[in-house]
C-alpha cells in the first residue's frame, strides 16, 4: 500500500499484490505462512491491499478482494460464558480472532472493520457488533490494549499503538465519550511514542480525527533518522510511509480526514 | 551445526503418566477433590530422577552480574568445551512496559551477564529472541524496557520471534491438543535455547519462570497476540508441550527484584537479592516457588512436569551455591479460588 502512491514503484507493487493472490486459500482466507491456514488473520489487510491496487488501477485477480471479504464475514471470534469479576469485557460479542478458533481481539477486529469499510460493506451486521465490541473493551481511563480491558479486577494498561490502530478504524463512527477518552490518551502519549510502528499508527489516527500534532514535522524527521540509520524493516518503513503522506492510497481507501472536528 | 531438535532421536525425553496417576487424579476431580489434590497426586514418582539448582548472590542489578552467571555455570559443569563455538540464543521475558515498573520484564542487567559469561567460554555467538506476548511494537517494547539500548552496547543481535521464519515440527509432548508446533527457524538454527525469565507470581498459573517463559518463543504470526491458542489448550499442557519439544538447555532466572501480586504484569515489586540457574527447568522453577515461600505441588505445570520433564520434590533437588532459606521471601498472591493451592498456608 505504501508503495501504490508513487508510480515509480508501481512494479513492486504489482508484485506484492500478486504475491498475496498466491497466498490466498480457496476459502479465501490469506494465511501467514505457507501452509497455516489456521493462521489467516493477514487477510484482512490483504483484501485493503487489493481494494488500495484497484483504486491504483492494478487489478491482480480480479475476485481475490471478494473472496477476502466473504471470508472475513464468515470468521467469527470465539465466545465463551465468563463471571464479569474475572473477564471485564463482553466475552459474548462477536469479532474477528487473529487464529481460527480462538477469542475476538482488538487489532484484527479493527483491520475487519477497515476492510469491510474500503469494500462498502459497513452496513453489515457482523461490521456493527464490530464496532461494540472495540466499545466495550475500551479501557477506562483511555484507550485500548490487545483486547483486555479488566482482568481479575485490575484496570489494565492501554497500548499507544493499539489505540492508533483502533481509533484509524473507528474513524467516521458517530460520536461515544470512549473514543474520545481513546483519542485524549493517544494525545497524552504522543510526545512519548518514539518506536516508527507505534508512531505511525497514532499519527494515522490522530489526523483521522483532525487532531494532527504540530510537531508532526519535525518528529517524522527523527523517525525518519531513525529509520535510515538501521536495519531494513519493511513493516516500519512502510507504515510511517504511508502515515506521513497526503496522497496516500491507505487515507483514501478509508477517506480518512473526512472526519468532522468533534 | 547442531540442530537441537532435528538432531536428537525420536524418543521422548519425558514419561507419560501412568494409567494409575490418570485414574487417580480423574478420580480426585469425581470424588471434589479439588485442584489441589490432583496436582499433589499427580506428582508423586521422579524415580531416579536429580537435577541440581544454583542460587547465586545477587543483592541489585549493579554487582558482577557475569561473575555470578559464569560461578553458576562452572558449579553446575557447563565446560567451555561444552559452549566453545555453540550459538546460543538468550530468550529473556518481555511482555510490555510501563513507566517506573521494570520488574515487570527480565532485566537487561541480567541478559548482558549472560551474554558475556557465554562469550568468555567461547561461544560463536550469543544473541536474544522473544516473541512477546501482548505488543505487535517490538522495538517499542525493546526501547522502552532498555533491553534495545543495552544490547546495542553489547552489540547483541536481536531476533523478533513473533515474525520470524517458521517450522512445523512434531509435538514431542502431546499432553495438548495443539499438535506439531510452529517454531521460528532462528530458534531451531540455535544450539542452546537458554530461558532468562523473571521470577513473577502469575494470576493464571501461580508462578511464571523459565518453563512458562517459552511461551515467548511461540511465533504470534501463528500463535497470536496474546497467544490466545495455547490457553485454550490449556496453559500447563502448552508449556510441557513447549519445553519438552524445544529442549532448552540452561535457566537464568533474574530474582534480583521479583514481583508477587497480580503478577505477570500488574505485580507490585519484591526484591530477593539472587540469581537462579540449572538445567532441569522443572527444578529451577520449583526451587523459585519454594523461594517465593509458595507451594511447587500447588502449580499444575509443576505438578505435570514432576517425573516427567524433571524433578521438583526438594529431595531430588541438590541445592548448590546460596541456600534457598537465605533468599526465601514470602509472595503475595491473588485471593482466587484457582490459586488456593498455591499458597503454603
Amino acid at each position: 500500500m505504501a508503495l501504490l502512491s508513487s508510480p515509480r514503484f508501481r512494479g513492486q507493487a504489482e508484485a506484492g499484490l500478486s504475491f498475496l493472490s498466491r497466498l490466498q486459500s480457496a476459502e479465501g482466507g490469506v494465511a501467514a505462512w505457507p501452509g497455516v491456514g489456521h493462521a489467516s488473520w493477514p487477510t484482512a489487510l490483504a483484501a485493503l491491499a487489493w481494494q488500495a491496487g484497484q483504486l491504483g488501477k492494478i487489478t491482480v485477480a480480479p475476485d481475490s478482494p471478494q473472496r477476502a471479504i466473504d471470508w472475513l464475514l464468515r470468521q467469527r471470534g470465539r465466545t465463551f460464558t465468563s463471571d464479569p469479576r474475572v473477564y471485564g469485557h463482553n466475552t459474548q460479542l462477536i469479532g474477528w480472532p487473529w487464529i481460527d478458533d480462538t477469542h475476538t481481539w482488538l487489532e484484527p477486529t479493527a483491520y475487519a472493520l477497515m476492510a469491510l469499510r474500503a469494500a462498502d460493506r459497513s452496513d453489515h451486521i457482523r461490521y456493527h457488533e464490530g464496532v461494540q465490541v472495540i466499545l466495550d473493551r475500551a479501557i477506562e481511563g483511555g484507550g485500548w490494549n490487545y483486547g483486555n480491558r479488566k482482568m481479575l479486577g485490575a484496570d489494565l494498561r492501554p497500548l499507544p499503538e493499539t489505540t492508533g490502530v483502533i481509533l484509524v478504524a473507528m474513524a467516521g463512527e458517530p460520536p461515544d465519550p470512549r473514543l474520545e477518552t481513546g483519542l485524549r490518551f493517544l494525545q497524552d502519549a504522543w510526545p512519548r511514542v518514539t518506536a516508527p510502528l507505534g508512531w505511525a499508527w497514532s499519527l494515522l489516527a490522530l489526523d483521522a480525527w483532525n487532531r494532527r500534532p504540530i510537531d508532526t514535522d519535525r518528529r517524522a524527521g527523527q523517525i525518519a533518522d531513525m529509520l535510515l540509520g538501521d536495519e531494513i524493516r519493511p513493516l516500519e518503513d512502510a507504515m510511517v510511509l504511508i502515515a506521513t503522506d497526503d496522497q496516500s492510497v491507505f487515507g483514501k481507501l478509508l477517506a480518512l480526514k473526512t472526519v468532522p472536528s468533534g | 551445526m547442531t540442530h537441537t531438535l532435528r538432531a536428537e532421536p525420536e524418543s521422548k525425553g519425558f514419561a507419560k503418566p501412568s494409567r494409575r496417576e490418570m485414574i487417580g487424579a480423574g478420580a480426585a476431580i469425581l470424588l471434589g477433590g479439588g485442584a489441589a489434590a490432583v496436582f499433589r497426586h499427580a506428582s508423586q514418582s521422579e524415580s531416579g530422577q536429580r537435577a541440581e539448582v544454583f542460587i547465586g548472590p545477587a543483592p541489585d542489578y549493579g554487582a558482577d552480574l557475569a561473575a555470578v552467571v559464569a560461578d553458576g555455570l562452572r558449579t553446575l559443569g557447563v565446560t567451555r568445551d561444552a559452549i566453545r563455538g555453540k550459538r546460543i540464543l538468550l530468550k529473556p521475558n518481555l511482555v510490555e512496559t510501563a513507566a517506573g515498573e521494570p520488574h515487570i520484564n527480565t532485566h537487561p542487567a541480567v541478559i548482558l551477564a549472560a551474554a558475556e559469561a557465554f562469550r568468555r567460554l567461547d561461544a560463536a555467538e550469543v544473541f536474544v529472541a522473544e516473541g512477546q506476548g501482548h505488543r505487535r511494537d517490538t522495538r517499542a517494547v525493546l526501547d522502552e524496557s532498555r533491553l534495545g539500548p543495552a544490547m546495542a552496547d553489547a552489540k547483541l543481535r536481536f531476533i523478533d520471534l513473533n515474525c520470524d521464519d517458521v517450522e512445523r515440527v512434531a509435538n514431542r509432548g502431546a499432553w495438548s491438543d495443539l499438535g506439531p508446533l510452529y517454531l521460528p527457524k532462528s530458534m531451531l538454527s540455535a544450539d542452546w535455547v537458554v530461558s532468562v525469565p523473571k521470577l513473577k507470581t502469575h494470576h493464571w498459573t501461580g508462578v511464571t519462570g523459565s518453563m512458562k517463559n517459552l511461551f515467548g518463543v511461540m511465533p504470534g504470526i501463528v500463535y497470536g497476540w496474546p497467544k490466545n491458542v495455547l490457553h485454550y489448550a490449556g496453559i500447563a499442557e502448552s508449556i510441557l508441550d513447549i519445553n519438552a519439544t524445544v529442549r532448552p538447555r540452561l535457566a537464568i532466572v533474574d530474582a534480583i527484584v521479583g514481583m508477587e501480586g497480580d503478577g505477570p504484569i500488574m505485580g507490585t515489586p519484591k526484591p530477593v537479592g539472587c540469581i537462579v540457574m540449572g538445567e532441569k527447568f522443572s527444578a529451577v522453577d520449583a526451587t523459585c516457588t519454594r523461594l517465593m515461600d509458595l507451594n511447587p505441588y500447588g502449580v499444575k505445570y509443576l505438578s505435570l512436569a514432576s517425573g516427567r520433564l524433571g524433578p521438583i520434590h526438594e529431595r531430588n533437588i541438590a541445592q548448590r551455591g546460596e541456600r534457598i532459606d537465605r533468599y526465601r521471601s514470602s509472595f503475595t498472591i491473588l485471593d482466587v479460588p484457582h490459586l488456593r493451592a498455591v499458597r503454603n498456608t
